[in-house]
């Protein structure tokens, strides 16, 4: 409202001449680190790697394999020798969910840069040239977005066959449009600002202005959704794991464990407990970080 | 208006047909082939061969999309590789069950995710804001079957409050009627067969609407922390009117634009996650069936579902774009195509 | 006296501290006169106003003082007392036109509205109708039609006409007008004052009209109070104010106005420096990092607000109740 206006306007020249460009970065971070539970994540997010770089390089650390049968001992409950019980094939479920961990990261970290990628070049593409490519390739988004992403993602994989790779691809191409989406409509608000008038006008090329000038107006909302996007590629594989569509055995998925447990629901619930509970806190991570990201971005909260 | 419904509905023919093409692509032509699937390994190639023939799977790639096409208009898909059934008699017969569940949770996620968001902005960094953020992050963050495996055991396995599968207790099923059994059993005055069909659907609701309900929170906070910020609502507290009537009348009012469209949005999601959920809780829907059907490559079916699927999603959000118009009067259809 | 605002500190909560943008401030609003408050944004003229309605928001907050409307303190009000109060007796005009309005409500159910809140017991054709009365009394063409239109099909100028008849539609004592024509075409901006200080007439009110240009305050105003960082540091009649302005700031703002006359090809005087950081006030006199006439004193103590000649002065150049040369 006004008054805050006026506060904001006294205090914004002030912040206007002590900011310089490249501090931005700097400013963000700062912002974000004021952000307890935008931290809170990243450390959780940054243990999560640990783990899953370790677990693979040295699988010595894990308290047992992961792999190792033992139908004996079936559904232990958790107990100190087995943190967290043992499934129905008598595996025990903390190793198991340690080297879920790679899993589910490199498949939220690979579905979003593939996505990513052909999302920004997509979107540039139609937000730039518009007329009849804009509209075929945004035609074909809306194609895709009008069947319910997990739907498509798993027609996708029933036709691609089972595997963490194929589950990577599907991933990728169900969360294209949205990526498009977004970039193409941050270009056609852009392309309107001034000083993009103003360099079509000094005679840039129109790809000289996409990367010197758009792109990096749309960088902050496309980390921002980047991060947002890992967390729902983790929902989503985990997803087609629990249908039986993700990993092939023995592989261990958070999401496939779970699917696999779940006939013993009542007289095994740690055999599922665990493991949602780790698909929901690294999903939960890379929210609240997003989340943190975005209000650190943002110019107007980062003035207050 | 009419102009442009009647535009926005011709709009979607070259949609649909682009979804059946996809459909299409990725089931018919991508995908190995169904023969060994259905007839198992060890078949005969004769018999592979015979059974091909009988399901048109010989002819040339173009020529069994037009004729799936053709079929498609007049709700013809074909029938199922395993039961010969007709396709669409298999779907009807599950389609009100997934119905059924995908109201109440849109209902439920919609009427939850707006009243905490209100009042998560109204009472902005107060507990009650907290409360609902937290609700709502729990809600982005936990895995539908997650949400139901939890549910059941808390429900189920701890309270012995409610059933953990199945639609309503086979001795009380309605027969006949619509298949929704909320409605059937309540027009015949059934009401213990109504209590038992609540019951069954108590968590599935639960657990499908969660997801939308926060994603519904979270923009209705945003919207109304928005709108409390512009210039008519300080007009609107200048005038002397009630709080309680400037935060519906005039705040909430102009919040539902965007929220409209969001509420639109997740029925998509609703529809997707009806698969997980229908699978948790053994509800007898097309989710389910689908997920079984794409497992054993019953690709009629497959290619049926997701076109409906894909056609009740657009035909919700054309209303949507309908709704969005009333609630908006800056928005003008008859000039510009949205 | 109609409003008389006593020792009035309004606060804001921000991040890095409490602003104070209302300082100790006093001064009172006769029956029927139109009383200009000047300074540029940040002066605490918008929260001034805002303070007197009881519309700051939640991180603002009257901090002390006393705001007497027909000697009762509105502050001590109940909220239901001050809803009775605001819209009817005393009401409220914006500086945004375009944005003050709700867009999805049609112009005469915004109208209704007040009319109907202050009247709860006139039926809803009466208030219609007085509607319409209350656009045509605002200048407004054809004002049956134009009651059925949204907001957004009108102009800005038209948008304050409509403003200004939902502010009088309760024929209120006291009308606020918060930069009424900031916003404007210069054309609209005279058609707008025009229009104030007939209603003014009309309705027998009194004005407390807020602006940033003295130009307005020329024009419309009976009585002047120049504001400089939430205090007063000037107030005076109009006539006397342009005839003898004593506060270097008041100069500077008199010698910033563009004229016609004004042959000489020297660039537009220009008040040097920006409004000082709420949270870092100069220990001294709030203006003398900006004033030409800073003297030692100026850095080192606050200047009071004294009376000097038919003037309210606050500075330390009139000292001895004249100008120190």
């Amino acid at each position: 409202m006004e008054e805050n206006k006026e506060i904001a306007e006294t205090s914004s020249i002030t912040v206007g001449l002590e900011e310089k460009p490249e501090s931005i970065w700097k400013s963000v971070w700062d912002s974000l680190k004021k952000n307890k539970a935008a931290m809170i994540s990243l450390v959780f997010i940054i243990i999560l790697v640990l783990v899953a770089v370790i677990t693979a390089i040295f699988p010595g650390v894990l308290p047992h394999d992961p792999y190792e049968q033992n139908l004996a001992k079936s559904f232990a409950f958790p107990n100190a020798q087995y943190w967290f019980g043992t499934d129905q094939l008598g595996r025990d479920i903390f190793s198991r969910i340690l080297v879920g961990t790679r899993v589910s990261l490199s498949v939220g970290v690979i579905a979003v840069a593939v996505s990513l990628t052909c999302g920004v070049l997509l979107g540039s593409i139609a937000g730039y040239l518009g007329g009849k490519v804009d509209t075929i390739i945004m035609r074909l988004m809306d194609i895709m977005l009008s069947i319910p992403s997990i739907l498509l993602a798993i027609a996708f994989m029933a036709a691609l066959g089972q595997g963490i790779d194929k589950a990577i691809i599907a991933i990728s191409l169900v969360s294209i449009p949205e990526y498009a989406r977004i970039v193409r409509g941050e270009i056609l608000s852009v392309k309107q600002n001034d000083y993009v008038q103003a360099a079509k006008v000094i005679g840039d090329k129109n790809s000289r202005i996409v990367f010197h000038h758009v792109l990096p107006n749309v960088m902050s909302s496309i980390i921002v959704r980047a991060t947002l996007g890992i967390s729902s590629a983790i929902l989503d594989a985990s997803a087609l794991g629990f249908l039986g569509l993700g990993v092939q055995p023995p592989m261990a998925e958070w999401g496939d464990m779970l699917g696999r447990a779940r006939n013993y629901i009542l007289s095994a619930p740690y055999a599922m407990i665990f493991p949602g509970l780790a698909i929901s806190l690294s999903v939960l991570a890379f929210n609240l970080l997003g989340d943190g990201l975005r209000d650190a971005l943002d110019p107007k909260s980062r003035q207050n | 208006m009419v102009k442009y419904t009647i535009k926005r509905i011709l709009m979607l023919i070259p949609v649909l047909l682009g979804v059946s093409l996809v459909v299409f692509l990725i089931m018919r032509v991508f995908s190995p082939d169904p023969a060994p699937v259905v007839l198992g390994e060890h078949a005969s190639t004769q018999a592979m061969q015979a059974w091909r023939e009988a399901h048109g799977l010989n002819e040339p790639i173009w020529l069994q999309f037009i004729d799936f096409l053709k079929n498609a208009v007049t709700g013809n898909f074909g029938v199922s590789y395993y039961t010969n059934q007709p396709v669409s008699n298999e779907i009807m017969s599950r389609f009100p069950a997934t119905v059924e569940l995908a109201i109440c949770a849109i209902i439920f996620a919609s009427v939850f995710g707006v009243l905490l968001g209100v009042v998560a902005a109204v009472h902005k960094n107060t507990f009650a804001d907290y409360a609902s953020t937290l609700v709502a992050l729990a809600g982005i963050s936990m895995p539908i079957f997650w949400l139901g495996i939890l549910l059941i055991l808390l429900f189920t396995g701890t309270l012995h409050l409610l059933p953990s599968t199945g639609r309503i207790d086979p001795m009380l099923q309605p027969t006949g009627g619509t298949g929704l059994y909320l409605w059937d059993t309540l027009t015949s005055g059934d009401f213990e067969a109504f209590g038992n069909a609540v019951q069954h659907l108590i968590m599935p609701t639960l657990a499908l609407s969660l997801y939308s309900m926060a994603i519904i929170t979270r923009m209705t906070r945003s919207s109304m922390l928005d709108t409390l910020n512009q210039d008519y609502i300080r007009t609107a507290r200048a005038k002397g009117i009630t709080r309680r009537r400037v935060i519906r009348h005039h705040a909430l009012r102009n919040a539902m634009i965007p929220i409209t469209t969001v509420i639109g949005l997740q029925f998509g999601s609703l529809l997707g996650g009806a698969v997980l959920t229908e699978t948790v809780f053994a509800w007898p829907g097309i989710g389910k069936y689908t997920v079984e059907c794409i497992q054993k490559s019953d690709f009629p079916v497959v290619q049926a579902v997701v076109l409906i699927i894909a056609t009740i999603y657009v035909i919700i959000n054309l209303i949507v774009d309908l709704i969005y118009a009333f609630l908006d009067p800056r928005i003008k259809y008859s000039k510009e195509e949205g | 006296m109609l409003l008389e605002v006593k020792n009035l500190t309004t606060e804001f909560k921000v991040k890095n501290g409490t602003v104070r943008a209302v300082n100790n401030l006093s001064f009172g609003v006769n029956e029927g006169e139109i009383l200009a408050i000047v300074g540029e944004s940040g002066s605490g003229k918008s929260v001034t106003s805002l303070s007197i309605m009881g519309l700051l928001s939640d991180n603002g907050k009257v901090a002390s003082g006393e705001i007497l409307y027909r000697g009762e303190d509105l502050l001590k009000k109940s909220e239901d007392e001050m809803r009775a109060i605001k819209g009817d007796k005393i009401s409220m005009i914006f500086q945004e036109p375009m944005t003050s309005l709700n867009p999805v409500y049609r112009v005469k159910d915004q109208i209704m509205e007040s009319i109907l809140t202050h009247n709860p017991k006139m039926d809803k054709k009466e208030a219609l109708k007085h509607t319409v009365d209350m656009l045509r009394t605002v200048g407004i063409p054809s004002p049956e039609e134009r009651a059925e239109d949204y907001p957004h099909q009108m102009s800005g100028g038209m948008r304050q006409r409509v403003m200004i008849a939902m502010a009088l539609s309760c024929q209120p004592d006291l009308l606020i007008a918060d930069e009424p024509t900031t916003a404007l075409d210069v054309t609209i901006q005279a058609q707008i004052l025009e229009l104030l200080y007939e209603m003014r007439e009309k309705f027998k009110m009194s004005v407390m009209l807020i602006t940033h240009d003295l130009g307005v305050v020329a024009e419309a105003a009976d009585r002047v109070v120049v504001m400089y960082c939430g205090e007063i540091v000037e107030s005076a009649d109009v006539k006397a104010l342009f005839e003898k302005p004593m506060h270097p700031y008041t100069l500077g703002l008199l010698k910033s106005i563009p004229r016609l006359e004004d042959e000489s090809t020297d660039p537009l005087y220009m008040i040097r420096g920006m409004v000082p950081n709420p949270l870092h006030m100069p220990q001294g006199c709030p203006f003398s990092d900006r004033c030409d006439r800073c003297m030692d004193i100026c850095r080192k103590k606050k200047p009071e607000l004294r009376p000097v000649g038919d003037h309210l002065v606050r500075c330390f150049l009139y000292e001895n109740g004249e100008e120190t040369k």
